[in-house]
Formats: structure tokens, C-alpha cells, sequence
């Protein structure tokens, strides 16, 4: 699968918006989506981490997409979702959740609809994207959430605190 | 009796009677007191006399007995005797006091209760002595016994004496004593023994004078003792033993006391004597009162028949006397009442002939009077009637104006009830309005829930896509169809919003509605208020309209009294015509009565006047007959309208017909109203 | 019989009861797998003979299951299996073909085994073991020969009654009739096919109609005592739904009955039936993980008896109470510190020599117990030996000496024992192979502290040493502590809550203007500066309503809370990869409420308090 979201961009995406922006997920990244519920404070983690929630039995982090790309903090509403995503975090699948302000819609994007990012002027880190997808009269910004995900300011806070624990024990 | 004359009929008659009754009545009651007297005298000889007489010979009866018995206690001195007389005399003593009580049940019997009282006197007296007699009686048994004791005691003392002294000689002779001593003896023994028989003498002698009742002799009996005294104090000279000296000194003492009580006795019985003397003085002076007793008992019917037979002759006298005088006094005054009835009446019925003449004359003419009466209230009736009508037309009008003025006052409610009808549904279509506000907020509600649920939808059709793009190949229909849901939810989503705006639309023109309703609700507040004021004025138009109807109905009410009045008059009138026809008819009756009255009172031969009378009648007769003819329309009438029947009568004769308009201008008063 | 290499009668010597009833359902379960596995691909090797890969697979099935039953004692299918093994071998070198006829003779075999695995009785049975004989015989041949078409034509007959014990047995098991009863009831029943055994029997007056229907029934029961295998994993999600089930549950049930409650009794009283229900059905799924400690202390006895011939000492080694049951996950954790325990107890606890033993007039021969045995929801095994017990001495010398130790400091008789197992500790003076590397005992204190347990020693000198653990029956169950802190819930295990106190102004002991210290009777304790831990900034006026002192190791801290939510058991669930590294935290569980909760894992909290102070 992985294999094939690498070698083309062509395919599915679940789009979402943050404030007036269009975004994109693979849809094969995407698990699942669910309304707002309560989420679990976890001491001790960065802002964009709001914490746990518990899935069906299941623990999974809740990351906040907007304070992740240091936009203005929006309260929740009835059309805020999360968007639980299947991601490799230091090479082991794990499911996480990212909170946007509400979907949209799953589209096909064309190979040909899809443009590279921007080298600057991108609102967040090019890094974070893997293209930009035209669709009808809208763009969307085709997000790399591995990247994200594993992006320096995350994987730092996990291996800070491996090294402690292995300090400990 | 001065005034004689001048009393009615029938009081002359009554006192004449009631005089002679009287008379009889003083007779009858004189007789009647005088046979009562006589009968409580008879009734006093049976009642009174004759019982105390039948207790006066009791008593005597009792006493009788009594002092029997008496006299033979004294004789006898015996238990007996004395109980009996006890007896007798408690007899005597009830009877006393039956006959005291007897006695003073009656009056004037004074002098029999005071014998009464003194005989009772005695007779206590009596019963004393009797009992004195009686202790006496004891004493003297106590007396005999003691004097028998000391005798018998003096006897056996000395016999026991003379035998010591036989003894002590016998002793003497055999031890051979000095014949000094031997010689002392005998004297002693001589002079012992001859006491004894002295004493027995002496007894002897005592008893017989008891037995012969001879106090004398008893007491000079008593001397004989002396001897055997002497004798003794020869003994007692002669006796040197002291136990003998002490024997014969008590033999000494024993005479002495039987001396002295056989004087007692003696005495005692002189006492009863006197006693017995005395008690039998007592008795015969009860006896004496006894008799007198009875004899004032007779003595008293006897006084008592005498009065009665004297009053008997004294009544036969008076009857006979009374008797005479009013037979006579009787006749008397049947005369003189005859005589003063009869002359006046002959005088009354003259006159009264002579006034039925002229009664009959007058009521004639009060007939003819009465008629006249009659037709002029008839017509007074009739132009009240008019009057009548025409105010009843002017109330008619009246009416008509009230019912107008209500109509329009109805008007008046109706437009204001409308008003009212408006304002209501006004409100009720505000009410709806708001309703209209309300299911529509419920509607956006319920749209905002179909919203969340396209929502819902639109994210599970995202999740059904994911699942789709995850099964590959596989789930490429899948996912064509979580697309189509997809699209199906935004499109309910959009219809949704679209809704939601077209409810918000509505919302808002049913609010705009709504303050078009409330100024056409306040438009229709000042409707109804100026409606009620119409309503108002026009009630106050139809209450003055009533009022002036009320007025009108008053006058018509007034009228309809005068109307009755006048009807009442005319009734009167016929009536007192009438009245007059019968009185003249009455007249003529009374002449025939008078006449009648005539003939009872002056006998047949009178006719001259009872023509006379018959003529003045038959005359009279005549003019009421003339009147006839008026009266007999008046009769036809019938009873419920008889002025109206004349009214009409009178209208028809004057020809010209009034309307009611000519007679009240109409238009000029109802501007009055 | 020539190709064969033993005897139907050495087969029928065999002795088959000495094997544990519980390995050898153990094993049938297994092996009725393999044979299932085995038919499969027969069936797929008719179609596609050639395909190394199907052979492979059927020999690798037969393979196992020659393994397992020799452990199990299992002689005849052993040997069915190994015969077969060997066919498979030529077949899987293209020595034999693979053709209708060899996979018939396979499909025998695995018939056969499959008999014996659902019939035991058939071990003792000459006939059958005859045509077993047969079978393998025939095999042999074509083994031999490399012809397949050698191989002879075999019936095997068990009829339906063989495989589940006779009514005629039963009873017979239950003394009501004897042989001779049986010989006769089965002539008279030769005689009269249509009449059961339990007819005759009662028409003939052997037996009353109650003990015949109570031996239908055993017979019943015999037969449907089956079992099937099922993987961990499966049990595992099992319970962790049921778990889930449950807290769904208290949620609805909370919700509703706060709606319902005047209106309709039924629902409450039914809710309650409900839960019910899905506490015995978690009971009943976390019985299906548990497991008796029969294995573990075979394995531990092996090893013992091992160490012991090594050393060359004289002991006695015994286990007792090895049908106490524990959770699986804890029983395969516990064993590396049972290994570690019982190896310390033989090559320390026990004295080196007889004579050491004999001049303390102790028996020569030592021993060394272990033993198992539940109490209050804890299972609690022991490693005991009569020994020499702990020196004192030596363990502090040896701690300062390492430097594990404050010098300063005086230690009581107990906290001296427990240096033992601080890590980098061992007093034996040479390096063996079975202890001193000094790694022994504080891998067993963390082990058992990782599965929720506790280690306890308890030693006399001269008399012997014993270790005891104290191990949760499951470790995915426990009773936690709710508390408030910062308007979050938080878990803390109620194993370690010591006391709960409302904390007066004059208990705070103030350093450096902070409430470093709270004072509780004579005891100064140091309070956990959360808000560091937590990264927080604490806001100046905040003043914590209670206290609470926890306990872990004899360590006591207080933690400042706002209050008491409740006391509750709690599903331990993992807080995953993410949050591993905030070890704080040993996990987090679901609430009545369906929200999740952090437990605080009390060990390592003390540690990052010390840390970070």
C-alpha cells in the first residue's frame, strides 16, 4: 500500500478543512473518522498532543492539526472530527488521531491535477506536503502525515523520553 | 212607682209578677230558716243531749262500781277488792273524759264540763285516799306481823327460862344445894311461869280486839303487860348469872317493843278509820255529782224539746199571715199593669199609621231621584272612556319609540359584540401566529437535527469510502455507493439549509403578520369602544322612553280607577234606586201590618182607618210605576260593562264621531317625550 | 512383523497412565490439529501431487506429533507417526511418488492416530494395535521397497461403541455387576440384538434402571468432553472486549437509570442482571486464561534437578501446589524468576558441604520447597530452603563495599535482607554458571514488580531463607485509587495508597518557601513535586485538599490531590507506543464514565520525583 501512495500521488484523498483551507489525506492512511469526544489530558506532552481517547477499547493520542501548524487554537464543535489514521511511528504501525475543524469529502485526485508543493509561502512546513491537488475550482494541500508524525519536534519528545526511562530502569 | 207610665211594657209586667214573687220568696225563706232551726234543735237532742246523757249514766254506772269496790277493800282489806276498784275507777275516769270530750264538742255545755271537772276533782281525790288506805293497810300487816313476832319470841324465852330454872332445881335437889338457893329457884321458876301465862293472855287478848275491831280495848290491853314487866325485874332481883341476867334483860327489852308495837297497831288502825271516814265523805259527795250530772243531762232535753215545739208554732203563725198578704198584693198589681200597657200602645199605633203614610210618599220621590243619578254618571263613564283611548294611543306611540330606541341600542350591542368577535379572533389569530413562530422554531430544531444527521451521514459514507479504498479492487462498488450517500447527504444537508432559510422566512413574516394583526387589534379596540358608547347613549334613550311609558301607563291606571269610580256611582245610583222601590213596597207592607196591629189592639170595629191606609198605598204604588221605564234599561245591562254599554248608548246618540288625533295632538306631545 | 523394529507386545507393555492426564489432553488437542492440517493437504496433494511445499507440511505435521507423543508416552502413535514421518521423507526427496495410494495410507495413519487420540482404550487393545501393526508393516514395505503398490490393503474397524466406554464397564467400574454378569448380559444380548445392554442388564436383575441411567449418563459425559485450541491472542481480545463490554455497560447503565429511575424499576433491576451476566462472563474469560502452575514447576523441577547434579549436592527438591491457577501472561513471566530463585536457593541457601549441615544437626540431605497457594485474589508462591539463611554481615559489608549503600545511614535487620536485591549485588565470590553474575536477584524483583507482584524475604540465620512472591492472579485486573488532580482523573494502584490524609497547615514542612515536606505523626514525608513532573506551572494559591501517602518498597511520598473520586477495579490497558516513554504512567483504563484514565505507575514516579529532584 505504502508502496503505492510512494510511487504516485494519483488516487483517493479524504479532504478536511482547517479554517478556509482544503486538505488532503490518503485515504488509505485514514482508519477511520469519528466525532469530537472527550480526550484524555496527558501531562507531559507537547501543546498539539490534546491527549488520549479511548476507541473502542482502544488507546489511541489525539493531535490537533492546527496547533500542529501553529494555526489559532478553535474550539470544538459538533463539526469537529477526528480523523483516526493508520501511521508508521518509528517503524511500527500505530493509529493516531488528528483533529481538523470538520471533512469534507473523499475525491479521486488525477496524477496531472497534482503540482508539487511550494518551495516558500506555504502557510506550514513544505515538508509536511506531497503536492498540491486540483480539483474543480479548489486546491488542496496533499498532506504527508508520516512526515508530520515523525517530523523532528515529535520523534524529539519520544526519544527524550526513552532516554529517561532507560535511565531509570 | 211615680214614674210608672213611662216604663216599658214588659218591665210594668215584670215588676207587677216580680213583686208578688218576692213576697212569696220572704215567706218561703223565713219558713225555710225557722225548719232549719227546728231540725237543729231535733238534731241537737239526738246528737248532743242524748250521748252525754247515755256517758253521764255511764260515768254514774262506773262510779258506782267503783266506789262498791271501794267500800269493800275498806271491809276487807283484800287485794281484790282494791284492783277492782282501781279498775272501776280508771273506768270512771275514761268515761269522764269521753264525755269531756263530748262535751266540748258542743257549746253552752259550760256548766256540765264544770261538773264534769269537779267530779273528776273528787274522784282523784277518792283514788288518793284509797291508796293512803292501802299503805296504811301494808303498815299495819307489818306492824301485826312484828307485835306476833315479839310475843312469840317473849313466850319461848321465858318458857326456856322456867325449863333452865326446872333444870337447875332438879340439879339442886339431887347435889343437894342449899335450900336457899333451892327456894330462889322456885320463886324464880313461880314468877317465869307466870309471865308466860300472862303473856299468852295478853295475846289472846290482842287478837280478839283485832278480830272485834277494837282499838280501845287493844290499847288498853297493853297495861296487863306492865305486870310481866314487874314480874321479870323480880327475877332479874333475884338472879345472880350474868347469861341469865342477859336473857331476862332481853326478855325485858322484847316486852317493851312488843308493847310499844301493839300500840302502833292500835294506833294505826285509828288512822284508818279516819281515813276510811273520810273516803266515804268523798264518795258521797261523787255521788251527789253524779246525780246532778244526770239530771242536767235530762234537764237539758228536756229545755231543748220545749224550744223546738215553741219555734214550730211560731213558723204554722207566719206562713198563714204571709200567704194572705200576697194573694192580695198579687191581684193588686195585675190591675195596674193591664191598665198602663194597653192605653199607650192605642196611642203609638195612631201615629205610626200616620208616619208609613208619609214614609211611603217620600220613597217615592228617592226613586225618582236615584234615576237621575244613574244616567248622569253613565255619561260622566263615557267620556272618561274617551279619554281612556286616546291615552292609550299616546302610550302605543310611546312604546313604538321605546321599541326603536331598543332596536337601535341592539344595533348599538351588535356592532359592539362584532368588535368584541374581531378582538377575540385577533388574538386567536395572533395566538396561531405565535404558534406559526413556534412549530417553526421546532422545525429549525428538527432541521438542525437532520443536518447533524446528513453530518453523520456525510462521515460515514467518508468512513464506508475509506473502508471502500481499503478493500482495493474489491470495494470499488462499495465505494460508488458510499460516494452516492455521500452526495445524498450533502443534498439533504442543502435541503436542510434551504429549509432552514425558508422557515427562517417564515418566521419573519409571521412575525411581520403578527404586528399587522396587533394594529388591526387595536384599530378594532377603538371600534369597540365607540360602540359601547352608542350602546350607552341609546340605553339611557330607552331607559327615559320607559320611563315617559311607565308615566303614561300611571295616567292610564289613574283613569282606569276614575273609570271604576263612576261605574261605582251609576252601581250605587240603580242600587239606591232600587233600595227605594223596595222601600216604598216595604211601606206598603207596613201599612198592612199597622193595620193588623190596629185590629189586634182596638178589635174589629176599626176599619175606617185601615181604608184609609190602603189608599195612600195604592197611589204611591202608582208614581213608582212611572219611573219604571228608565229603570228597566239599566236592568237589561249586563254586569261587566254597564258603563261602557251606556257610554256607547250616549255616543251613538250624539252622532258626531271624535277621533282620538283631534282630541290630543299627537305630534305636538311626542316632542314632549 | 520383519520391517518393524518392535513388538505388539512390547507396544501393549507400554506404560500409559504415568503421563499427566492434563499434558496428554494437551497434546490430543494438538494433535487432532495436526491432523486436520494433514487431511487438508492430503486432500490438496490428490489434486497437485508435485508440490514440494503440501509434502513438506505433512511431514513437518507428523513430525510434531511423533514429537509429542513420545513426551506424552504415546508408543503406538509414536510409531504410527514416525512410520509415517518416514514415508513422507521419501516422498518429500521424489523418492516415492505421492500417489492415490500412499496418501490412502497416509490418510490410515492419521485415521489411526486420530482413533487413539479420541480413544485411549485402543492403546490397550491387541487387535487394533494388530492392525496397526499391519498398517506399519505395509508401509514399511513400500518404504522399502520405494513401491507404493506393495503396501497391503487395511480395514480398520473400531465401531462407535469402542471409542466411549461401555455400559457394561461402567458398571462394572461402579461394582454393580462383575465379568462374569457382563459375559452373560452380552450372550443374552447376541442372542437378542435388539435389546441395549442396560435392558438386560435390568431385566435380568444385575442391575437397577437408576444405576443404569446414571451410567448412560457417565458414558454421556465421558463423550463430550472436548477440547480446542485456541490462540492466546483471540482469549486475549476476548477479554479485552468484555472488559470493554463491561464499562459500556456501567456507562448506559448510569445514563439510563439516572433517566429511568422513578419511572420503571425493571430496567434498573434488569441492568443489574445484566451485569451480572458480564462479570461472570469476565470471570469465565479470565479463567480461560488462566492456567494451572503444573508446567512451570515441571520445568523449574528439571532445572533444579539439573543444578543440583552439577553442584553435586545433596538435596531434596519439591513442589507443592502445583494446580494452583494463575494467569497465563504471569505464569510465563514468572518462570525466569523461579529459575533464578530456585537456583540461588541450591547453589547459596543450602549449605556447600554435609558436614556444615550435620555439625548444625540438620539433615544431611537439604531442601529446597516450592510451593504455590491462593489467598485473597493473590497467588503466592514460595521459595524456601533450610539453609544457611542471609548474612547480615556480609550482605552490608558487601553493600558498602559496591557502593550501593549510604555508610551513614543504620539499617534495620529487614531493609539489610533486601539489599540482596539491589541491582549490581552478589556476594558470591566466583562467577558459575548457574549464579553470582549479580544480575540474578534484581532481575527477579523487577520482574515481579512488572507484573504487578511483590517480593518478600524472609530469612533466619542457619535456618534458611524464603523468598515470597506475591503475584496477581491476572495482572490485567486490579484495584485502583481514583483521584482528582488538576481537574483530570488519575489512577493510582490501591496496592500502594498507604493512607489519605486531610493535610493541616502546621504538618507542611516549607523549604526554600515550597511545601517540600509534610509532617504525619513522626514521619516526614517528602511530597512529589507533581506539577514538575507533569510540566505544569502550579498556580500560586493552589491548595491541595488532601493528601495522599503512597508506599512503594517501604518508600513513603505524599501526593497532593484535589479529592477522592472512588475506588474501583480497573482493565489495565497499555497507554501504547506513543506514550511508552511516559513511564510515569504504567497504562490507562476506562471509567464508569467511558473516559480514559492515566494509572500512575508509583515506582517510577517515585524515581523521576528523585530524578528530578
Amino acid at each position: 500500500m505504502l508502496e503505492l501512495q510512494v510511487n504516485s500521488q494519483e488516487g483517493k484523498y479524504l479532504t478536511f478543512y482547517l479554517g478556509n483551507e482544503d486538505y488532503g489525506i490518503p485515504i488509505l492512511k485514514v482508519k477511520e473518522i469519528i466525532g469530537m469526544m472527550d480526550i484524555t489530558y496527558v501531562p507531559r506532552t507537547p501543546e498539539f498532543i490534546k491527549g488520549v481517547i479511548n476507541l473502542r477499547g482502544k488507546i489511541i493520542p489525539i493531535m490537533d492539526l492546527r496547533l500542529k501548524f501553529g494555526m489559532d487554537e478553535k474550539d470544538y464543535n459538533e463539526r469537529t472530527c477526528i480523523v483516526v489514521v493508520e501511521v508508521l511511528i518509528n517503524g511500527s504501525q500505530r493509529h493516531l488521531g488528528i483533529v481538523v475543524d470538520t471533512v469534507s469529502e473523499v475525491m479521486n485526485i488525477n496524477g496531472k491535477d497534482i503540482e508539487p508543493p511550494p518551495q516558500f509561502g506555504a502557510k506550514i512546513d513544505e515538508n509536511f506536503l506531497t503536492g498540491m491537488g486540483k480539483v474543480k475550482d479548489k486546491v488542496v494541500m496533499l498532506l504527508d502525515i508520516e512526515q508530520i508524525v515523525n517530523s523532528e519536534e515529535f520523534v524529539a519528545l519520544f526519544n527524550n523520553m526513552r532516554e529517561e526511562e532507560t535511565s531509570i530502569v | 212607682m211615680f214614674n210608672f207610665s213611662k216604663m216599658k211594657l214588659s218591665l210594668k209586667i215584670a215588676l207587677g209578677i216580680g213583686l208578688v214573687v218576692m213576697l212569696f220568696v220572704v215567706l218561703a225563706v223565713y219558713t225555710v230558716i225557722n225548719l232549719s232551726k227546728i231540725n237543729n234543735d231535733i238534731t241537737d237532742l239526738s246528737v248532743k243531749y242524748a250521748p252525754i246523757v247515755e256517758g253521764v249514766a255511764a260515768v254514774e254506772k262506773a262510779y258506782l262500781e267503783a266506789n262498791l269496790y271501794s267500800k269493800a277493800y275498806v271491809i276487807r282489806a283484800d287485794e281484790n277488792s282494791y284492783k277492782n276498784a282501781e279498775k272501776y275507777k280508771n273506768k270512771t275516769n275514761e268515761d269522764i273524759h269521753k264525755l269531756e270530750k263530748l262535751v266540748n264538742k258542743f257549746q253552752n255545755m259550760n256548766a256540765i264540763s264544770n261538773k264534769l271537772e269537779d267530779f273528776e276533782n273528787l274522784l282523784h281525790e277518792g283514788e288518793a285516799l284509797l291508796k293512803n288506805m292501802k299503805e296504811k293497810n301494808i303498815e299495819l300487816d307489818k306492824l301485826m306481823a312484828e307485835g306476833n313476832e315479839y310475843g312469840k319470841a317473849l313466850s319461848y324465852d321465858l318458857t326456856i327460862y322456867s325449863t333452865m330454872q326446872a333444870q337447875k332445881l332438879k340439879k339442886g335437889l339431887r347435889s343437894g344445894d342449899s335450900m336457899d338457893i333451892i327456894s330462889r329457884r322456885v320463886t324464880k321458876m313461880l314468877f317465869a311461869n307466870d309471865s308466860l301465862d300472862l303473856i299468852k293472855t295478853y295475846r289472846i287478848n290482842v287478837l280478839n280486839a283485832i278480830l272485834k275491831n277494837d282499838n280501845k280495848q287493844l290499847k288498853d290491853n297493853t297495861a296487863s303487860l306492865d305486870k310481866i314487866y314487874s314480874d321479870v325485874d323480880m327475877i332479874l332481883a333475884m338472879t345472880t348469872k350474868d347469861v341469865d341476867i342477859t336473857r331476862l334483860n332481853k326478855i325485858k327489852d322484847n316486852l317493851k317493843k312488843y308493847q310499844q308495837t301493839i300500840l302502833n297497831i292500835a294506833q294505826a288502825r285509828l288512822k284508818l278509820d279516819e281515813i276510811e271516814q273520810n273516803r266515804e265523805n268523798v264518795a258521797n259527795r261523787a255521788l251527789i255529782f253524779t246525780e246532778a250530772l244526770s239530771t242536767s243531762g235530762i234537764n237539758s232535753i228536756k229545755d231543748n224539746s220545749t224550744k223546738v215545739a215553741k219555734v214550730q208554732t211560731q213558723v204554722k203563725d207566719f206562713v198563714f199571715a204571709g200567704l194572705f198578704i200576697c194573694i192580695f198584693l198579687a191581684t193588686l198589681g195585675c190591675l195596674v199593669v193591664v191598665n198602663s200597657i194597653a192605653k199607650p200602645i192605642n196611642k203609638i199605633v195612631k201615629k205610626l199609621d200616620d208616619s208609613s203614610n208619609a214614609v211611603t210618599d217620600a220613597s217615592g220621590k228617592i226613586s225618582l231621584s236615584s234615576q237621575q243619578l244613574a244616567s248622569g254618571s253613565a255619561e260622566q263613564a263615557s267620556s272618561i272612556e274617551e279619554t281612556s283611548s286616546t291615552l292609550e294611543e299616546s302610550s302605543s306611540m310611546v312604546r313604538q319609540n321605546t321599541e326603536n330606541t331598543n332596536q337601535a341600542a341592539g344595533l348599538a350591542k351588535q356592532t359592539k359584540f362584532a368588535a368584541d368577535k374581531g378582538y377575540a379572533e385577533m388574538n386567536e389569530m395572533m395566538g396561531s401566529m405565535q404558534e406559526i413562530k413556534k412549530s417553526s422554531d421546532e422545525i429549525g430544531k428538527i432541521i438542525k437535527v437532520i443536518d447533524e444527521m446528513a453530518f453523520q451521514t456525510n462521515i460515514l459514507s467518508l468512513n464506508a469510502a475509506v473502508e471502500a479504498a481499503r478493500a482495493g479492487e474489491a470495494g470499488k462498488g462499495f465505494a460508488v455507493v458510499a460516494e452516492e450517500v455521500r452526495s445524498l447527504a450533502q443534498r439533504s444537508a442543502q435541503a436542510a439549509k434551504d429549509t432552514a432559510e425558508i422557515i427562517e422566512n417564515n418566521i419573519h413574516l409571521s412575525e411581520q403578520g403578527v404586528s399587522v394583526a396587533q394594529r388591526v387589534n387595536s384599530s378594532l379596540i377603538e371600534i369597540n369602544d365607540q360602540a359601547q358608547k352608542v350602546s350607552d347613549l341609546l340605553d339611557e334613550v330607552s331607559t327615559a322612553s320607559q320611563e315617559q311609558a311607565q308615566g303614561i301607563s300611571q295616567i292610564n291606571n289613574a283613569i282606569s280607577q276614575m273609570e271604576q269610580i263612576v261605574q261605582n256611582n251609576a252601581t250605587t245610583a240603580e242600587q239606591g234606586a232600587n233600595a227605594a222601590d223596595s222601600m216604598s213596597a216595604q211601606a206598603v207592607n207596613m201599612k198592612t201590618i199597622i193595620n193588623e196591629l190596629i185590629i189586634m189592639i182596638n178589635g174589629a170595629n176599626q176599619n175606617t182607618v185601615v181604608d184609609r191606609c190602603s189608599a195612600a198605598t195604592a197611589q204611591q204604588s202608582k208614581q213608582v210605576q212611572n219611573i219604571k221605564p228608565v229603570q228597566a234599561p239599566k236592568k237589561d245591562q249586563s254586569a261587566h260593562k254597564p258603563v261602557s254599554k251606556i257610554k256607547k248608548d250616549l255616543c251613538s246618540n250624539n252622532t258626531k264621531v271624535v277621533s282620538p288625533e283631534d282630541v290630543i295632538p299627537l305630534e305636538d306631545d311626542t316632542e314632549g317625550f | 512383523m520383519s520391517g518393524l523394529d518392535f513388538t505388539v507386545e512390547e507396544l501393549l507393555a507400554n506404560d500409559y497412565d504415568s503421563v499427566d492426564e492434563e499434558f496428554l489432553e494437551d497434546f490430543f488437542v494438538e494433535a487432532k490439529e495436526h491432523i486436520e492440517n494433514i487431511e487438508m493437504k492430503l486432500l490438496e496433494l490428490e489434486k497437485n501431487s508435485s508440490d514440494p511445499e503440501i509434502i513438506n507440511s505433512i511431514f513437518r505435521s507428523y513430525h510434531t506429533i511423533k514429537g509429542l507423543a513420545g513426551f506424552v508416552s504415546q508408543l503406538l502413535i509414536q510409531k504410527i507417526a514416525h512410520t509415517t514421518e518416514t514415508l513422507m521423507d521419501l516422498c518429500r526427496n521424489n523418492e516415492i511418488s505421492a500417489t492415490k495410494k500412499i496418501i490412502d495410507i497416509i490418510l490410515l495413519s492419521t485415521d489411526l492416530i486420530n482413533k487413539i487420540c479420541q480413544e485411549q482404550s485402543l492403546n490397550k487393545n491387541e487387535n487394533f494395535i494388530r492392525t496397526a501393526c499391519n498398517h506399519l508393516e505395509s508401509i514399511q514395505n513400500v518404504i522399502e521397497s520405494k513401491d507404493s503398490e506393495l503396501s497391503l490393503d487395511i480395514e480398520v474397524e473400531v465401531s462407535s461403541e469402542v471409542q466411549s466406554p461401555k455400559i457394561g464397564e461402567i458398571l462394572e467400574q461402579h461394582d454393580v455387576l462383575d465379568e462374569d454378569d457382563i459375559q452373560d448380559i452380552l450372550e443374552k444380548q447376541s442372542e437378542n440384538t435388539e435389546m441395549m445392554f442396560g435392558e438386560i442388564a435390568v431385566k435380568e436383575q444385575k442391575a437397577t434402571p437408576k444405576e443404569v441411567v446414571e451410567a448412560v449418563r457417565t458414558q454421556a459425559k465421558v463423550n463430550t468432553n472436548e477440547y480446542m485450541r485456541v490462540p492466546l491472542s483471540k482469549i486475549e481480545h476476548l477479554t479485552n472486549m468484555i472488559g470493554e463490554l463491561m464499562i459500556t455497560h456501567s456507562v448506559i447503565e448510569q445514563s439510563t437509570i439516572n433517566k429511568f429511575r422513578t419511572e420503571d424499576n425493571s430496567i434498573s433491576s434488569n441492568f443489574l442482571k445484566v451485569s451480572r451476566i458480564t462479570k461472570d462472563i469476565q470471570n469465565l474469560a479470565m479463567n480461560l486464561k488462566m492456567v494451572s502452575l503444573k508446567s512451570t514447576f515441571q520445568k523449574i523441577s528439571r532445572i533444579a534437578r539439573d543444578t543440583i547434579f552439577e553442584l553435586d549436592k545433596n538435596i531434596m527438591f519439591i513442589t507443592q501446589g502445583e494446580n494452583t491457577e494463575i494467569d497465563r501472561s504471569v505464569a510465563e513471566k514468572i518462570l525466569e524468576p523461579l529459575v533464578h530463585l530456585v537456583k540461588n536457593a541450591i547453589s547459596h541457601g543450602i549449605e556447600s558441604s554435609a558436614e556444615e549441615r550435620v555439625s548444625l544437626s540438620k539433615a544431611v540431605q537439604g531442601l529446597v520447597t516450592v510451593s504455590a497457594y491462593s489467598k485473597r485474589g493473590f497467588v503466592y508462591i514460595e521459595v524456601a530452603d533450610d539453609g544457611k539463611g542471609l548474612n547480615k554481615e556480609r550482605i552490608y559489608q558487601k553493600a558498602i563495599e559496591k557502593k550501593l549503600i549510604d555508610s551513614n545511614r543504620n539499617y534495620s535487620d529487614k531493609e539489610i535482607q533486601e539489599f540482596i536485591l539491589l541491582p549490581g549485588f552478589s556476594t558470591a565470590e566466583k562467577v558459575d554458571s548457574i549464579s553470582g553474575r549479580g544480575v540474578g536477584m534484581d532481575v527477579v524483583k523487577t520482574e515481579v514488580q512488572k507484573i504487578g507482584g511483590k517480593l518478600d524475604i524472609n530469612s533466619q540465620i542457619n535456618k534458611g531463607t524464603t523468598f515470597i512472591l506475591k503475584l496477581p492472579i491476572n495482572n490485567a485486573v486490579m484495584n485502583g485509587t481514583i483521584v482528582n488532580l488538576a481537574k483530570s482523573n488519575y489512577i493510582i494502584p490501591t496496592i500502594n495508597v498507604k493512607q489519605i490524609i486531610q493535610p493541616k497547615n502546621e504538618q507542611w514542612v516549607y523549604i526554600q518557601s515550597k511545601q517540600s515536606m509534610i509532617k504525619v505523626r513522626e514521619d516526614v514525608i517528602p511530597v512529589i513535586d507533581i506539577w514538575r513532573i507533569f510540566d505544569q506551572t502550579k498556580s500560586k494559591d493552589y491548595e491541595p485538599e488532601l493528601i495522599i501517602i503512597l508506599e512503594m518498597e517501604h518508600t513513603l511520598k505524599a501526593l497532593p490531590i484535589d479529592s477522592i473520586t472512588g475506588r474501583q477495579e480497573i482493565v489495565l490497558k497499555p497507554l501504547g507506543e506513543e506514550f511508552k516513554n511516559l513511564n510515569f504512567f504504567s497504562g490507562s483504563s476506562i471509567l464508569a464514565d467511558g473516559a480514559v484514565s492515566l494509572i500512575f505507575d508509583i515506582e517510577n514516579l517515585f524515581k523521576l520525583d528523585e530524578g528530578a529532584l
